[in-house]
Parts: C-alpha cells; sequence; structure tokens
C-alpha cells in the first residue's frame, strides 16, 4: 500500500499553517490547497491529499476557516474555504513558534556553525 | 448537547463532507486525463494519491466529536444484521440469558418484597417501626404506648398495631378467619391511607375500652366476602361472638403495616379485649403491639431511636417490676420484624446463590459461544484492522454486539420472571402455623433498574474477554490462516470457562438433584396419605367457649360428621401446629434407664392427637392400640410412640406396656407408629410422640382431619354445615382439602427444587 518507501508525518500542526498560509492570499477550494501545495513543494511533501480533510475539519471546528459552497472552475460544486480574523493570528502564532523550533533544530543540527 | 439539532447537523455535515471528498478526486481524474492520462490510469491514481477516503472522512467527523451516538447506533445496527444472519445462535444465547438474567431478577423480586418495598401509603420513608427490645417480638402493652405516644416529640404521630389478632367474622351465617389487626384510632393518619368507601377510625372511637364496636375492611374482603355490596358500609357483622359495624373499606393496594402478614379487618385498641384474648391488653404484661410513627419534618430516625429509648428508661424507673431492663428499637418501617430478619435473610441467601450461579453459568456459556463465533470472524477482524480501524473501536463494536444479546436476554429474561413469579407466590405461601402470606413481587422500578443494571453487567461480563482475545490476534498470522488458528491464550481462556462452568454445574445438579429427590419424597408422603383429607380448624375459645364447654361441643362435632354419609373418620389434634406435623417437645426419659441430669433428658417433638387419627392419615400402628374415648381426665396416662422412639429408648425389648416420663408426668405407652416423616423427607426419621387430646391440657383450639369417600372440596360445605348446626357462632377456618394445604407447606422444597433443575437442559458446550 505504501510503494513511495519512507514516508514521514508532518509535525502536528504544520498542515494548518501551511493551509492558513495558502488561505491568506485568497478563498480556495480543497482541491486546489492540494495542488498549490503539490506544486509548490515541488513534490518534496508526500502528503495523501485526503489528509488535508480532517486538518481542514479541525479547522472550521476552531473557527480558524469558514467554508462555503461554491463552483470550481470545470463547474463541480466544492466547498470553498476563507481565512478569518482568527485564523490569521493563529497563523501568526503559529509561524512563529514554527520559526522558533526550525532555528533550534538547526542549531542542534548544525552545532559547529552556531 | 444539543441533540436533535445535532443529529440532523451531523447527519448534514457526513453528507457534505463525502461530496467534498468524492469532488476533490473527480477533479483530480479530470486533470489528470486533461494532462493525457487514460481514464482508468487517471482513477487509480487520483484515489492512490488521495489516500484512506474513508479513513479521511472518519477521522474528519471524529474531529467533531460527537459521532459516539453515531456509532453507537451504527453498531447497534450492525450487530442486529449480524444476530440476524445467525439465528440460531442468537436464539440460544438469548434463551441462555434469559434463564439467567430471569432467574436472578425473580431471586431480586423476592429480596426487594422481603426487604426493600416501602409501604403503599403517604411518604412511607418518613414512617419508623419501634419494636420492643430486647424482645423484639414481645412489642408493647396499651399503657406503654399511651405513655410514649403521650410524650413523643420526634413523632408527629404514633400509632399502635396488633397485626396477627385472630378475628372471626361471621355475616349472613357465614363464620370464616379474617387476618384482622386491632389498631389505634389514629392507625390510619398517621399513615396517610384514604378511606375507598365510608371513613376510618375517628378519634372518639378510640378513647373507652370495649365501647365503640367499628371495623374496616381491606378491599379484597369486601370483594370476596362481600361480593363488592355497595352497601358495605353501616353493616353489622359479629366480630369473635361480639356486633361491630363496619365504617370504611381501604384501598385496593393497602394490605396493613406487617411485610408477609396481610391484613382483611382493623378494629380499634379500645377494642383489644376482643381481638386477643390470651391475656387483657390494657394490662402492663400482656404486650401485643407494635408501634409505628411519622417522623416530624427535619427529625431523624436516630433521634427516634434516642427519644423512644429514654421513654422505655422512664417507664422502667416508674414501674420498676414490669419494665425493668426494657427498651425499644426504632427501625424505618421497612421489611420483615426484627425478629424474623434472619429468616428471611437466609431464604435471600439462598435464592441469590443459586440465581448467581445460574447467571455465571449462563456467562459462562455464552461467553464460550461467542469465542467460538468471534474465532469465526477473526478474518473480518483481521481486515477490518488492517484497513485502518482502531482496535478500541472494534472492541467497543463487538461490546455492542453482546450488550444486545443481553439486552434481548433481558427483556426476555424479565418476561420470564413475571411468569414465573405468578407460579412463585406460593413459595413462602403459608407459615408453620398454617397462615397464609402475602408478599407484593409485582414489578417496580427498583426491579427494573436491577434488570436493566444487570442485563448490562451481564453483558460486560461475557463479552469483555472474547471480544479482548479476539481482537488480539496479529493481522498477518489471521489473514494468512484464516480461521483455523487459535491462539494458546485463547485456549487457556476458554479451558477456564469450560473448567469454571463444569464446577458451577456440577454443584447445582448435584444440589437440585438432592432437592428433587426429597421434594419427591415429601410430596408423596412417607407412611401416610393426605388424599381424600379435609381439613379446617375450630376455634371456640375466640367466642368465649371454656375449656370445658369447647370439649363438649368437639365431642359433639365428631359423632355429628361420623355419621355424615360419605365420611370416613374423623380426627382432630389439638394445641397449634399444622395438624400433620407436632405441636410442642417432650422432656422424655425413661424411669432407671439412665442417670437423669437435666442435660441428659431427651427432647422428643410430638403432637396432641384424637382418636382415629392414625386411621384417618393412614398411618400404619405396628404395635399395641390406638387412643380410645377412655383415654381422658383421670385414667392412666397414655402415649404412642413412633419407630425410631421406640428403637432409640428399647433397643431390644417392646416398648408396650412400658412407662415413659414426659414432662415428668408418668405415661404408659400402648402403642408403636410408623415413622411418618410428615415435615420433611429430607432428614432423617426423628423420634417422635403422641399423647392424647382428653389427657392433655385443656384446650378450646382443635385442627380437624376428615376422611372422606370422595373430593374433599366437594365435602367441605356439607361439612361446614354440619358444624354450623352445633353452634353456627364457632369460627371455621383453614377449610382446605389437606393436599393443598400440603402443596403450600411443602412448596419450600418443591418450588426450590422447580427453580433448580434448569441449568441441566441447555448445557450448550
Amino acid at each position: 500500500m505504501d510503494e513511495s518507501g519512507e514516508r514521514r508525518d508532518l509535525f502536528p500542526g504544520v498542515l494548518e499553517m501551511m493551509v492558513l498560509q495558502l488561505l491568506r492570499r485568497g478563498p480556495l477550494h480543497g482541491y486546489v490547497i492540494a495542488q498549490m501545495m503539490r506544486h509548490i513543494s515541488d513534490d518534496l511533501l508526500q502528503i495523501e491529499e485526503g489528509s488535508l480533510y480532517p486538518a481542514l475539519q479541525r479547522m472550521l471546528k476552531s473557527r480558524w476557516v469558514v467554508a462555503e459552497w461554491g463552483l470550481s472552475t470545470r463547474n463541480r460544486r466544492v466547498r470553498v474555504y476563507k481565512i478569518t480574523s482568527l485564523g490569521r493570528k493563529q497563523l501568526e502564532r503559529e509561524v512563529s513558534s514554527f520559526e522558533r523550533m526550525i532555528e533550534g533544530i538547526a542549531r542542534v543540527m548544525r552545532p559547529a556553525e552556531s | 448537547m444539543k441533540w436533535p439539532f445535532s443529529l440532523g447537523y451531523r447527519s448534514r455535515m457526513r453528507r457534505e463532507l463525502a461530496e467534498e471528498l468524492e469532488s476533490h478526486i473527480e477533479e483530480k481524474i479530470a486533470d489528470l486525463i486533461d494532462a493525457g492520462v487514460a481514464e482508468r490510469d487517471a482513477r487509480q491514481r487520483a484515489r492512490r494519491e488521495f489516500g484512506n477516503a474513508t479513513l479521511f472522512a472518519e477521522i474528519g467527523r471524529d474531529v467533531w466529536g460527537w459521532n459516539w451516538l453515531e456509532i453507537l447506533w451504527k453498531d447497534i445496527r450492525y450487530g442486529l444484521r449480524g444476530m440476524r444472519h445467525n439465528l440460531g445462535f442468537t436464539a440460544v444465547a438469548v434463551v441462555t440469558l434469559g434463564l439467567g438474567i430471569g432467574a436472578t431478577t425473580t431471586m431480586f423480586s423476592f429480596i426487594d418484597a422481603f426487604f426493600l418495598r416501602p409501604l403503599p401509603v403517604e411518604e412511607p420513608y418518613r414512617l419508623v417501626s419501634v419494636y420492643g427490645n430486647p424482645h423484639p417480638d414481645a412489642g408493647f402493652c396499651y399503657p406503654e404506648y399511651a405513655y410514649i405516644s403521650d410524650h413523643t416529640t420526634v413523632f408527629t404521630g404514633l400509632a399502635a398495631h396488633y397485626s396477627t389478632a385472630p378475628l372471626n367474622v361471621v355475616s349472613d351465617g357465614d363464620s370464616r378467619e379474617a387476618h384482622g389487626a386491632v389498631v389505634s384510632g389514629n392507625y390510619f393518619s398517621v399513615l396517610g391511607v384514604k378511606p375507598l368507601l365510608g371513613r376510618f377510625f375517628a378519634a372518639e372511637e378510640d378513647t373507652v375500652p370495649d365501647r365503640d364496636s367499628v371495623a374496616v375492611v381491606s378491599y379484597g374482603m369486601w370483594q370476596r366476602r362481600f361480593a363488592g355490596d355497595p352497601a358495605i358500609v353501616g353493616k353489622t357483622v359479629k366480630i369473635n361472638g361480639a356486633p361491630f359495624s363496619i365504617i370504611g373499606v381501604t384501598p385496593e393496594d393497602f394490605h396493613g403495616v406487617l411485610m408477609g402478614n396481610p391484613n382483611d379487618m382493623w378494629i380499634p385498641t379500645m377494642m383489644l379485649r376482643v381481638g386477643w384474648r390470651g391475656c387483657d391488653g390494657f394490662r402492663f404484661d400482656c404486650r401485643r403491639l407494635d408501634l409505628i410513627g411519622r417522623l416530624a419534618p427535619g427529625r431523624q430516625i436516630a433521634e427516634a431511636q434516642a427519644e423512644m429509648s429514654t421513654l422505655a428508661a422512664q417507664l422502667a424507673a416508674a414501674n420498676p417490676v414490669t419494665n425493668r431492663g426494657r427498651g425499644a428499637l426504632a427501625l424505618a418501617a421497612i421489611g420483615p420484624r426484627p425478629g424474623d430478619r434472619k429468616y428471611y435473610g437466609d431464604q435471600s441467601r439462598l435464592l441469590a446463590v443459586v440465581a448467581g450461579m445460574l447467571l455465571l453459568i449462563a456467562c459462562a456459556n455464552v461467553a464460550g459461544l461467542l469465542l467460538a463465533r468471534n474465532s469465526a470472524r477473526s478474518r473480518e477482524m483481521a481486515l477490518r484492522l488492517s484497513i485502518g480501524a482502531n482496535r478500541i473501536r472494534l472492541i467497543r463494536q463487538l461490546l455492542t454486539e453482546s450488550l444486545l444479546l443481553a439486552g434481548f436476554g433481558g427483556i426476555f429474561g424479565v418476561s420470564l420472571s413475571i411468569w414465573a413469579k405468578g407460579k412463585l407466590v406460593g413459595f413462602y405461601a403459608t407459615n408453620s402455623e398454617g397462615y397464609p402470606r402475602y408478599y407484593d413481587i409485582s414489578l417496580d422500578p427498583r426491579i427494573l433498574a436491577f434488570s436493566i443494571v444487570l442485563s448490562l453487567l451481564t453483558g460486560l461480563l461475557f463479552g469483555m474477554l472474547p471480544a479482548i482475545q479476539s481482537t488480539r490476534r496479529e493481522l498477518t498470522l489471521a489473514i494468512k490462516e484464516g480461521s483455523l488458528s487459535m491462539s494458546s491464550r485463547r485456549g487457556l481462556l476458554r479451558g477456564g470457562l469450560v473448567a469454571g462452568q463444569i464446577a458451577l454445574s456440577l454443584a447445582l445438579v448435584v444440589g437440585s438433584g438432592l432437592l428433587m429427590r426429597s421434594a419427591d419424597h415429601v410430596s408423596r408422603g412417607v407412611h401416610f396419605n393426605p388424599n381424600h383429607v379435609a381439613l379446617l380448624r375450630l376455634r371456640p375459645g375466640l367466642v368465649r367457649y371454656t375449656p370445658a364447654r369447647a370439649q363438649v361441643f368437639q365431642e359433639e362435632v365428631v359423632r355429628r360428621l361420623e355419621s355424615l354419609p360419605g365420611v370416613q373418620s374423623v380426627t382432630f389434634a389439638g394445641r397449634t401446629g399444622l395438624a400433620w406435623l407436632g405441636c410442642c417437645t417432650f422432656r422424655v426419659a425413661v424411669p432407671g434407664q439412665r442417670q437423669n441430669r437435666p442435660e441428659d433428658a431427651l427432647r422428643v417433638e410430638g403432637h396432641t392427637i384424637a382418636p382415629r387419627y392414625f386411621e384417618t392419615l393412614q398411618i400404619p400402628l405396628v404395635a399395641g392400640r390406638d387412643f380410645t374415648r377412655r383415654d381422658r381426665t383421670g385414667s392412666q396416662l397414655v402415649t404412642i410412640v413412633n419407630e425410631t422412639l421406640a428403637r432409640r429408648l428399647w433397643p431390644q425389648a417392646s416398648p408396650i406396656g412400658r412407662t415413659l416420663s414426659l414432662d415428668d408426668r408418668q405415661y404408659e405407652v400402648v402403642g408403636v407408629a410408623k415413622d411418618a416423616r410428615l415435615r420433611n423427607a429430607m432428614e432423617a426419621p426423628l423420634p417422635f410422640l403422641y399423647v392424647a387430646y382428653w389427657q392433655d391440657e385443656p384446650q378450646t383450639d382443635s385442627r380437624m382431619c376428615i376422611r372422606v369417600a370422595g373430593d374433599p372440596a366437594v365435602m367441605l360445605p356439607r361439612i361446614r354445615h354440619e358444624i354450623a348446626g352445633v353452634d353456627a357462632n364457632i369460627p371455621i377456618s383453614e377449610d382446605l382439602p389437606m393436599t393443598r394445604r400440603w402443596k403450600e407447606s411443602i412448596c419450600r422444597f418443591t418450588c426450590r427444587a422447580l427453580l433448580l433443575p434448569a441449568p441441566r437442559g441447555w448445557r450448550s458446550f
């Protein structure tokens, strides 16, 4: 079932952070979010596309995003997500804590350069 | 949680999520096809890159945290489907559980009736019973009651009742005993019972001894005895020979306050001398009354106990001769009298152990079945685990199935129990004195709650281990080997179940076998024949007959009945107790045979009987003669012993003509009777002896046995008529064919045996 070899889970909360980041530029529906993540990351992040949806449900529940039904470019009924002001604040918090974490990891991984 | 809202909301959310996931995949397929991928490949790739859609949908739903109800509903539907597919298994499991739960529920109904059910009156939990202490069954005399009632502050009202008063009621030429109660004027108002018809006692009707002859009857008596006569209020009847006027009828569910002793008629305490002749109820040495009081608002039972003790001490100080050392015991007015608690406790324990064992066996049976069924389902489990179901979820589902089974078992069991209780009320139907008992074992919220909780616990008990076991398996192993493999752990579990079950079943089968055998003996009777015998009790003492007059009456009754066509022989037994049981024990010694230190004395049960007793009950006389009318006061005292007593006292020689000392009086042994195992065929034959009625102490009470040619039930009205011809006022009670009374009295053996053999039939391993 897992022929692409090793798969690494993202840190908890990172998927949500990335989605919020994408939504900051404008409302998107699920498929587009998944496509954008794939393209922007240049397929480096091996995420199952479906795992996006539980994350979106979590964000809906936390009111970081709101959703309403719209139409895709192919005229298919899709749910379009929009970031809320709560979501923006959350994103800022996440980004700064994420950067601190990356920084910390980086220092540990390359102690000579620090 | 806003249920109705969230239910609709949830199913919408769920639909929307599914639609969203589907449209994602469709978009992707369309993109891939646009990029030149063949449609089949595009579909496969889209699905693969999307991942496990079902799982994501499920996790997505889980985010909202409200889907337990949904899961439960799904599990229930799935479980029901499984049960339908597997009807054989379902039926066996439900019936097995039903028997276990039914037996346990029935058992609990009795415990509930004995110890938990409050009186059907206003605020029953505020009622407190006060008994004499240290002799809780001795009660209080009227002056004591009056003193306590005048000085109590902890009760808003304190009533006295003597709830086992023998009241013989004569109305319209029909003479019958009622289960009477002599109660204080405030009895009904303290209890908060309202009359169905007429009124209850007025305060001034209980102030002057022997003045106000008023009586209240129960709904049951009104219906049975007076055919529901709407003009019952104001009717005059004779109670123990004195005219009384009926003033009211109690509601249907009210049977008095003494658990197990239903009352049919109530008279005021000032009429105590009518209700009880053993002693004068207004004197200090005649203690027949129990007290029942309603706690004042905010007062507790401990305060009642403290106050009662204080008042009892004051009484003792004022009347040192009669009341020294006497206290009072205040208990919640639920359950049996303190003296009876041990008896009911023992009965309940026996029932609880048997029912509990039945239930455990049922659980073990069903757990074994489930284990077998779950190993057949191990492929399904393994598959579900491998596609991402989590184990807790599977266990939850298996448990839901177990609980469903238990639920159906519970429904079946409760129905069974309702049916069985109808059959089992005879279980305690008569006490050893022959008085009927009444227990309210109808379904009540406590019993229902008990059986629901019991069913749930049962479901968990038999479902938990199989559920844990069958989800524990190694995935690959199960998929590869299918249902054939069985881990050694499960083998152990199964072995344990079988062993435990065999042990329990064995205990039950042996126990029930023993009881069955003795029940069989008892119901056939050993060396005596209860068929074609009519019984009745005559109590001339209740209508002020002196012993001398009672004996003249008694002889006349025997003479007239013996000349009645269809009557073969007539006899009677004296003192107390059922005619075929002993009335009392005698201190027995053989003069000259041994050094008679008091502790060496042999105590032997016996009965005082009239001539033709052996002939009437068909107990064989193996030597000597029967009593005759010539064995009367002033003639040589005579006794008849049974074979066991004869062998014990004179192992080598014939007992006839020997002298025996009974309670320090010299008797001549004139006969030897077979060991009639009258009480209980379980025990070895006991020594037993008989003394002659006409030589015994003067008495006014007798229990007649009449052997007839045909059906005793048909003969009884003619017999009653004949006795009424001698004196229409004489109380006749307990008139029944002996076989019926016999069955009631041995029900404690036969009914248990009926209850017990159930496990034999449904062993399913």
